[in-house]
């Protein structure tokens, strides 16, 4: 661990217990944005294509519906991901700082990435009844958007494994090699998982929700309306995404589990993940009945179940994120006092503090040694070359000094000395008799 | 320096850095804040005259300033933490210590703000005019609030002031730029504001009279806002640090950030005068204008905001943090003690990948990636290799022991005469035409 080095000398600006908590908790919020959005893109290509050779408007519907959400929830999705930006670069300043500088060229691009993809995504969405008249142009678009999008949290997870493990940090050569580390890739599709298993949710309540208003507002006497019935046959299709990425993100889950490095393992990470397959089970059946009912009676239980399962989930990495950096944390700890120690015992044995240069030689040594050598050319002419310049004058070289102009083309235009008539009669003598 | 080190090529760290602000600037100040107001008073305009192609105008702009600011506008914001972490670690580290809590509250906002642009653009049409227009005042409020936050961040990196002493967060918070800078940057929004509604209603098929009514319009905001701005940035020009007293008697204020100045005062105004010329050719000629030509003001503003972040980037030279911590992220405090101690002693990152055994030129090589890189590269935008064209290996060691009292504007150098013989080795043999 000799790259952990020592930590930035200011003191936190709130108690590091709360800068956790608003990490784990703001974090949370920020990926289930991120979830809703990527799963949203997904879904609004998938269904695109699936709708064009099932001939089946439904689905077409389907994917515009749910891509025309990631107005919102992409807006948001970034908004929200300052708050864990911060919290995180102030609890973990060292370790997160480093692993982005290792990453750092696809770290700087990410800002840039995302633009792009979201300027192909309003294109996309924009542009459906427009560009739609040609499918395939259209369809490009919103493949580009989506594969980009789904690129981006490779660099994340990339960097946010690597903070982790600062014994690995001589050895990794940059992005492409961090990416190779244990644990990287599990947490990549555990975490498309559950991108997918959200937005299955999403779909759920979303749709469940305007079908709802839409049976509200429609014509009381014709019971099922075109709407209902798109509405509910949506809001199945998103149980059935739930139920399937929920059941996969439990075995992606134990993937992670056994994949993660002894340095981050303890038995609190075991119990969580237990709870966390005990929880996933009960969602499953919830949504198994749900997707078999009627009438929709488990929305709340489901929503109550992932929620605690997200807050699981979220605690769970903070304690591996804990566990693993218990002693790098120590080691930065003791670096920094250590320097500190130092720069203190420096400053107590410093020597009273030299005052300005009296003499015209050390005027000279300070002022004029930047540039001006004695008998050969530097920056500027040589000693020498003014002497025979203003010969007896000193005056005229003084006036010189006060304001200096371009005079030579071959050296660059002196600096203006701001220094006091005194100290410059000094130099001028010093020139004159060293 | 205690981190990994990332050098962009040809452009380098500094010109990423400004190229990030200035389209957040633009967009943020234009687009946001000046944006809000334009659509809001256009709203305001249908609904007192009842003309709805105002109405429809409004909403068509507003929809292309929602692409612009949740694209371009909030991933540059993001994107400034993104870089500011690779390029300038120990900078933005110890600024997010500093001003944290304002950071926090400035998210809260823009939470709010963001919400409330969302809400503002899908209840267009749909809500009573009178009760959406309030949604759309709301809206201003909270993104000028968000301005008024950051404005106390950017003044401290200027003008610390008090913070220097008693590291108080309302002591660097209300500092002495503060309000000036507020000030400018206010009738700066709604100037861009302008801007950036010519430049979208150019693409816009518009009714003759309407365009007739919205050129006449701008007119008459370009004009006002212009002359307030070009005053109000004068104002806070003579806010900006001198060069304090207690420096200039050991240093020299150097023609550069003179004539630097004196060229910004000059380039400001002049484009001012071309501004208001727009304005009153707006105001005289209304639709009778070619579309193509309303591009201009706004490249003009481009280049006027650019000079003027550009300044106040410059000012600030050679801090990060003005008097506490260099542009390269050395502390004020920690100069002597590393000059000591030795500056290679403390970077272990440029150690990395490295060779175990480096020659005299190879070390030369880390101080420069340390020390020098944050604003120069090898031979790009403020390249080493034509700084030193035509300087002997002893003419830029010179330079090197002592440029700091003759060019303050660069952080001086730290380290041992033997880092300092191995700098100018390495730079003699990277210069041009040695």
């Amino acid at each position: 661990m000799n790259l952990i080095g020592r930590d930035i000398l200011l003191p936190l600006p709130a108690p590091l217990a709360f800068l956790k908590v608003l990490l784990v908790a703001s974090f949370l919020i920020h990926i289930v944005f991120v979830n809703i959005m990527l799963g949203g893109v997904f879904f609004g290509v998938l269904y695109r294509i699936v709708g064009r050779y099932k001939r089946d408007i439904f689905y077409d519907r389907f994917a515009r519906e749910i891509v025309m959400t990631t107005t919102v929830t992409k807006s948001m999705a970034v908004v929200l991901g300052v708050a864990p930006l911060l919290s995180i670069s102030l609890a973990y300043t060292k370790f997160f700082y480093a692993a982005n500088g290792i990453t750092a060229p696809y770290w700087i691009s990410v800002p840039l990435i995302v633009i792009t993809a979201f300027l192909l995504l309003y294109l996309y969405k924009f542009g459906w009844d427009t560009l739609g008249k040609r499918f395939w142009v259209h369809l490009s678009i919103g493949i580009a958007a989506c594969t980009i999008l789904f690129f981006i949290p490779f660099i994340f997870l990339t960097n946010i494994n690597l903070m982790l493990y600062p014994d690995t940090w001589e050895k990794v050569s940059g992005f492409w090699s961090a990416i190779t580390l244990p644990n990287v890739l599990p947490r990549y599709f555990h975490f498309i998982t559950a991108t997918l298993a959200i937005t299955g949710f999403f779909s759920f309540f979303l749709f469940k929700y305007r079908g709802r208003r839409s049976s509200l507002s429609g014509n009381l006497k014709v019971s099922v309306t075109p709407d209902v019935r798109f509405y509910l046959r949506a809001s199945k299709l998103g149980i059935l995404w739930a139920l399937v990425a929920t059941l996969a993100q439990a075995i992606f889950g134990l993937i992670n589990f056994f994949t993660l490095p002894d340095v981050a393992y303890s038995w609190h990470v075991t119990l969580l993940v237990l709870i966390a397959l005990v929880i996933a089970g009960l969602v499953s059946f919830f949504l198994f009945q749900e997707y078999h009912s009627e009438n929709s009676r488990y929305g709340l239980p489901i929503f109550l179940l992932i929620t605690v399962l997200i807050l699981i989930m979220g605690t769970m990495r903070h304690v591996v994120r804990e566990n693993a950096l218990g002693l790098p944390k120590q080691v930065l700890a003791e670096n920094t006092e250590y320097y500190k120690t130092q720069l203190a015992r420096f400053k107590e044995e410093l020597p009273v503090v030299e005052g300005r240069p009296v003499t015209g030689k050390d005027l000279f040594v300070t002022y004029c040694n930047t540039c001006h050598a004695f008998d050969k050319k530097a920056i500027g002419p040589p000693v020498s070359y003014m002497r025979e310049k203003y010969g007896t004058d000193k005056n005229k070289m003084e006036e010189f000094i006060e304001n200096p102009v371009k005079v030579n083309p071959e050296y660059p235009e002196m600096p203006k000395l701001e220094l006091p008539e005194e100290d410059i009669r000094k130099i001028i003598e010093y020139i004159y008799n060293p | 320096m205690d981190f990994p080190i990332f050098q962009l090529p040809f452009l380098g760290n500094r010109l990423l850095i400004a190229i990030v602000g200035i389209i957040h600037v633009l967009i943020s100040h234009g687009c946001a804040i000046g944006g809000s107001l334009l659509v809001v008073w256009l709203e305001h305009r249908f609904i007192k005259t009842g003309d709805r192609r105002l109405n429809d105008l409004a909403y068509r702009i507003l929809r292309v300033l929602i692409i612009l600011t949740t694209t371009l506008g909030a991933l540059t914001g993001v994107g400034i933490w993104f870089t500011t972490t690779i390029v300038s670690p120990y900078g933005i580290g110890s600024l997010l210590r500093i001003f944290f809590w304002a950071w926090a509250i400035e998210w809260v906002i823009f939470i709010i703000e963001l919400i409330l642009f969302l809400l503002y653009y899908f209840t267009w049409y749909r809500l009573e005019p009178h009760k959406h227009i309030k949604i759309g005042i709301a809206y201003i409020v909270f993104s000028y609030w968000t301005m008024i936050i950051i404005m106390g961040i950017l003044g401290a990196m200027l003008t610390p002031g008090r913070w220097l002493i008693s590291h108080r967060f309302w002591d660097g918070y209300l500092n002495a730029t503060f309000l000036p800078q507020l000030a400018s940057r206010t009738p700066m929004a709604v100037m861009l504001s302008c801007g950036f509604g010519l430049l979208i209603s150019a693409f816009l098929r518009i009714d003759k009279d309407i365009r007739n009514y919205f050129h006449r319009l701008m007119g008459k905001w370009l004009i006002f806002s212009t002359i307030v701005f070009v005053i109000s940035s004068l104002f806070y020009y003579r806010s900006l640090p001198a060069i304090p007293e207690v420096v200039k008697s050991i240093a020299f204020n150097t023609k550069s950030y003179e004539k630097y100045l004196a060229m910004s005062k000059l380039l400001i105004p002049a484009a001012g005068v071309f501004l208001c010329l727009a304005g009153f050719i707006l105001f005289y000629f209304g639709s009778k204008i070619q579309r193509w030509t309303l591009l201009f003001p706004f490249l003009i503003m481009v280049v006027m905001v650019g000079q003027y972040e550009r300044v106040r980037e410059f000012v600030r030279k050679p801090y990060i943090i003005y008097n506490y911590m260099y542009s390269n992220g050395i502390l004020v405090a920690e100069e002597s003690f590393l000059s000591k101690k030795g500056i290679l002693e403390v970077a272990d990152w440029v150690k990395w990948h490295g060779s175990k055994e480096p020659s005299k030129e190879e070390l030369g090589h880390r101080v420069f990636r340390v020390e020098c890189s944050t604003c120069h590269t090898y031979q790009g935008v403020n390249g080493i290799s034509r700084k030193t064209r035509g300087w002997s290996e002893e003419t830029i060691f010179n330079f090197i022991s002592s440029y700091k009292h003759t060019h303050p504007y660069m952080p001086p150098f730290v380290g041992t005469p033997e880092e300092c013989k191995a700098l100018a080795l390495f730079l003699y043999n990277r210069g041009e035409g040695k």
